[in-house]
Parts: structure tokens; C-alpha cells; sequence
């Protein structure tokens, strides 16, 4: 026979009912809250906080919630200029004798900045064009190009025209390429006669053929109207593994050149009419020195415009070249040769979710960062919680 | 037990009696069940800020009591070796008081709760004694509808075999019928 639920119930139930009660259970527990509170009521209480004491740490929670916004957004921040240093930084290891050049921005005659401050002498004459321009660069979140013709753009005052400035451009390139194997000298033939049909020239050319792999370095300057069309002849020649272009604007750079000739210039010009006005040899001869000074800044700067001017027309493309590993050769079909199907299809979804996922975050920016912040301490706090909560009871 | 929170006085006037009844069953000594339920009662009081607005006192008084038990029977080593349930320890649990009221009936339950490991032992007290739901006891130790009814249904299975049990003649016991 086995015993049923209901009968179960009824002598469990009546077991329970027969326990008696000590009757002074109650009294006690009681007494003892008695004691308890007057022995908390004496000193500090370590247990749960009050309530004015959980106002306080709701307003802790809140003030540390503010603060871990603003360190999301000031990484986020932090994370952007990184990647721009990575790019710059992957761009110089690519090309090592990379140099950076100045283009006009199209449709903008060649003398049309010269132009425009000719007329308005002094360092006074730029400012809110520098700055235009300047916050130009800052947009174009272009990296900066190492170089001694890229100085910072200093800082000048004076009112011009914003539409009298035009942009200039410095666009350089990197591309690292596998061409098939015993192909790497036919490349460089190739993109040698590709820059002189361009209308370039070879700046730099540096190969090691000899070994199981051959790699060759060139640096090709061309037309910047035909930058594009040389990055395309490039990338046709065989399977880029790396693509990096920049273009940076450094038309702040240069109209603050400009400003600066023009402004030592009206300088010497005043000097000059106090030299013809001098009766005094002192006097002659301490504005010939200061003359002479102000002739050899002006030099200096011409010089530094006239580089800027050289290197205006031409963009630059570092190629780095590299024949191709039996490996990477495509193997001919066969079984047991080469990666699978399934393989390939793995590694590309593989690739494509790194890249969603990257895609997310950056397009996103620090709103992600704060909800995952966010809702990490959510859970943290809820889970401690729980865990307090059995532990108390 | 009460149903809405309230003063310490109130909570014991209407909890205590249950409280201590099912720690009893569970724990099987009444020494330490009023330990174990005025410890409880204590913590309750102490913070009563965190009744659950969701689920009421009982429950959560019901929980409090719970783990005071489990508490006392992991500290208490002594606990761990308490399967050989004599008759002295039963009398500990029905109370000296009562001893002229007990029967055979009930010291055999008794002891076949004792039986019980203590996981399967509190879903009997808390559904048979104190009337929970399965979703009540749940909360109060903290698991799954489901691993409630599972338990209780092992719970349920071990007792139903039980020769202890099985040897009990049907109908009332020997106490409700002598009450009779």
C-alpha cells in the first residue's frame, strides 16, 4: 500500500499542530529587540544604512554614473585619436621615404592665394582664414604627414575674405602589394612606365630580388589630378594586403606663410625709408642690421613657401611590392590542396562579424561604451544586491 | 503567519507559532528551532526595509526562517550526522509537555521526515505544514517553480515508501481518534 497525498498531508499537518509552542518565545524575541535597539541606539550602526544614508549613496551612484559617462566619452575620444596615430603610424612603416606634397584644390587657380593677400600686407591679413582653415583640417580628421614641410600652423590675426582662401591638399598614399611569384621586376617596370605616362617620376626605387622573397620598394610622385588613376593602375597590379590614403589640408600653413613675408616685407620697406632718411652712422648702421635680419627671415619663409609651391602638383604613392608565397599561389584544383569551401566561408563570416561588430561600436561612438558601462553596473549592482539580500535574510 | 508588514509585535503574534513549528520539523530539536526562529524573527525586524513589495511577508518571513534553519544545520556538525533519529530526539521535537499526547503515529512521521535530506525536508514542511504554494516556496528558498515540484515530487515518492509509514493504520491516528 503506498500512502497518498492527501494522507500525507493530514499527518504532517497534525504532526506540525501536536508541536507545542514555547510560550515565552514571543516575550523573548521581543525583549531582545528591546536590548538590541537600545545597545544600537549607544553606538555606531554597522548594518543596512538608513534611509537618509541610502539618499546619500543614491546620490553617490549617481554622481560615479556622471563621472563613468564622461571617462566613456573622453576614451571614446581617446580611441579616435588613436586609430588616426595608427593609420599615420602604419602609413609611415609602408612607405619610409614617403614625402609629402602640397596640391591646389581643384579649380583653384595656382597663383590665386599669392593673389589674394597681395594686396593686404601685414600679419594682420589672415586670421579668420588660418582658423577657417584650420578647423577644416581638424574636420577632415586628415593625419598628420611627417615632414619639414608640414610645420603647425601659427597662429596670426587680421581680417581676410574667407572665400579669397583656397584649400591645399596634401595627398599621399601607401599601398603594400603581392603580385604572383616572378612577377615583382615586371611590376616595377611596369609602375616606372605607368608614372612617366602619368607625367611623374620615380623618386625612390629599392628592390632585393635575389632570395625566395623578392620585395621591392618604389616611391612614385605624380600630377595630382592623376593621384587616383595611379592608385588604381597600382592596386590593378596584383593583390593589395594593405590600401592606406591621406589628404591633409595645410592651406593654414600656407596662407600663414604668406602672411608672414608679406608682413616682414612692409616692415623692411619702412626700414628702407628710415634708411634713406638717416643722416647718423649710428642709425645707418642699426637699421642695415636690422635690415639684415629681417632680409634673411624673409628668405627663410620664401624658401619654405617655395617648397610648398615645388611640391603643390604632385601626390606621392609609397608601393611596397612582395612576390607571393607558394601558399598564397592558388593551388590547382585537386583534393587535399588549399584551404576548403567551408573554411573560406568560416573565415569570411568570421571577418565580416569583426567588421559588423567594429562598425557598430565606431558608428556608435560613446553611446555604446556609457550603455555597456551602464548596464554592467546594472547587473553588478543587481546581482550584489541579490546576494546581500540572501545573505541579510 | 502575518500578511502585511508591520510591528515585530504583530509579525509574532501571528507568525511565531508556524515559524516555530516548521523550523521544527526541519531542524528536529526544539532547543535550537526557538534559536534558529528568534534569530530569524531578529533579522526580519532588523531589516524589514527590504520586504519585497512584490510577494508580501509571508514569503519572505517564511525565507528568513528558512535559512536561519539551514544556518543552524550547517553550523551545527552534529546536525550532519542526525540520520539515526532516536525516540529522545523526537520527544525534543513534540516537547516535554506534549509527550503524554504523542503517539506512535507521530513519532513514526516524525522520524520518517528525519529521514528526508534537509533540501527535501524543507519543501515538505513548507508545502504539507505551512500551506505554501510551490511558487511561494520557490521564492522562499530561492530556486525554480519547477525544481520545487520536482523535489517535492521525490519528497513525495520516498514518503509514499516509506514501511514506516506503510505500517500506519488508514484512517485518522490514534491521537484523533482517542480526541474523538
Amino acid at each position: 500500500m503506498i500512502v497518498d497525498d492527501e494522507r500525507l498531508n493530514e499527518l504532517i499537518k497534525e504532526v506540525g499542530d501536536s508541536i507545542e509552542v514555547p510560550p515565552d518565545g514571543p516575550r523573548d524575541i521581543l525583549a531582545r529587540r528591546d536590548e538590541l535597539s537600545s545597545s544600537q541606539a549607544r553606538s555606531p550602526r554597522l548594518g543596512w544604512p538608513s534611509r537618509p544614508s541610502r539618499t546619500l549613496l543614491a546620490a553617490a551612484a549617481a554622481v560615479t554614473l556622471v563621472v563613468l559617462a564622461a571617462s566613456a566619452v573622453g576614451i571614446d575620444r581617446r580611441s579616435t585619436t588613436t586609430s588616426r596615430l595608427g593609420s599615420a603610424h602604419q602609413f609611415a612603416s609602408g612607405a619610409s621615404t614617403i614625402a609629402p606634397s602640397v596640391v591646389p584644390a581643384p579649380g583653384v587657380p595656382p597663383g590665386a592665394v599669392g593673389g589674394a593677400n597681395g594686396g593686404s600686407a601685414g600679419a594682420g591679413a589672415v586670421s579668420p582664414g588660418g582658423t577657417q582653415a584650420a578647423a577644416s583640417t581638424a574636420q577632415a580628421g586628415a593625419p598628420d604627414a611627417a615632414g619639414p614641410s608640414a610645420p603647425a600652423p601659427a597662429p596670426s590675426a587680421g581680417p581676410v575674405p574667407p572665400s579669397a582662401v583656397p584649400s591645399r591638399v596634401v595627398k599621399t598614399g601607401a599601398v603594400s602589394l603581392v603580385v604572383s611569384k616572378g612577377r615583382l621586376s615586371a611590376a616595377v617596370d611596369e609602375l616606372t612606365n605607368t608614372v612617366a605616362g602619368l607625367g611623374g617620376f620615380v623618386t625612390d626605387a629599392k628592390s632585393a630580388e635575389g632570395g625566395e622573397s623578392p620585395t621591392g620598394d618604389l616611391t612614385l610622385r605624380v600630377p595630382a589630378a592623376s593621384f587616383e588613376a595611379l592608385l588604381a593602375r597600382v592596386r590593378s597590379l596584383g593583390k593589395p594586403t594593405s590600401v592606406t590614403t591621406s589628404g591633409q589640408d595645410v592651406t593654414a600653413q600656407y596662407v600663414d606663410l604668406d602672411a608672414r613675408i608679406h608682413s616682414l616685407q612692409a616692415t623692411r620697406d619702412q626700414f628702407l625709408q628710415l634708411l634713406s632718411k638717416a643722416t647718423q652712422i649710428g642709425d645707418i648702421l642699426n637699421v642695415e642690421q636690422q635690415l639684415s635680419g629681417l632680409q634673411t627671415q624673409i628668405e627663410q619663409l620664401q624658401g619654405q613657401q617655395r617648397l610648398l609651391n615645388d611640391q603643390s602638383s604632385f601626390g606621392t604613392v609609397a608601393v611596397h611590392l612582395s612576390e607571393a608565397s607558394p601558399s598564397l599561389i592558388p593551388a590547382p584544383v585537386g583534393p587535399l590542396k588549399g584551404p576548403s569551401g567551408w573554411s573560406t566561408a568560416w573565415s569570411h563570416a568570421r571577418r565580416s562579424f569583426t567588421r559588423g561588430i567594429q562598425s557598430v561600436i565606431s558608428a556608435s561612438g560613446g553611446v555604446a561604451i556609457f550603455l555597456v558601462v551602464v548596464a554592467l553596473i546594472a547587473g553588478a549592482g543587481r546581482l550584489l544586491w541579490a546576494v546581500i539580500r540572501r545573505r541579510l535574510v | 503567519m502575518a500578511r502585511g508588514a508591520g510591528d515585530l509585535a504583530d509579525w509574532l503574534e501571528e507568525g511565531y507559532a508556524p515559524a516555530f513549528r516548521t523550523a521544527c520539523l526541519i531542524l528536529h530539536n526544539r532547543a535550537d528551532a526557538e534559536e534558529a526562529v528568534q534569530e530569524a524573527f531578529l533579522r526580519a525586524w532588523r531589516f524589514r526595509a527590504a520586504v519585497p513589495s512584490s510577494e508580501g511577508v509571508q514569503p519572505w518571513l517564511y525565507r528568513v526562517v528558512v535559512n536561519a534553519c539551514l544556518s543552524k544545520l550547517r553550523s551545527d556538525t552534529r546536525r550532519s550526522a542526525a540520520l539515526g533519529f532516536g525516540p529522545d530526539e523526537i520527544d525534543d521535537v513534540i516537547g516535554p509537555e506534549g509527550i503524554v499526547l504523542v503517539d506512535d503515529t507521530h513519532r513514526t512521521v516524525v522520524a520518517a521526515l528525519a529521514d528526508l535530506p534537509e533540501h527535501l525536508r524543507v519543501v515538505v514542511a513548507l508545502r504539507y505544514y505551512a500551506g505554501l504554494t510551490e511558487r511561494e516556496i520557490a521564492s522562499v528558498i530561492g530556486r525554480r517553480p519547477g525544481t520545487v515540484k520536482s523535489r517535492l515530487h521525490e519528497a513525495k515518492a520516498r514518503l509514499s515508501t516509506d514501511h514506516r509509514l506503510l505500517g500506519l493504520r488508514d484512517g485518522k491516528t490514534d491521537r484523533a481518534r482517542s480526541e474523538r
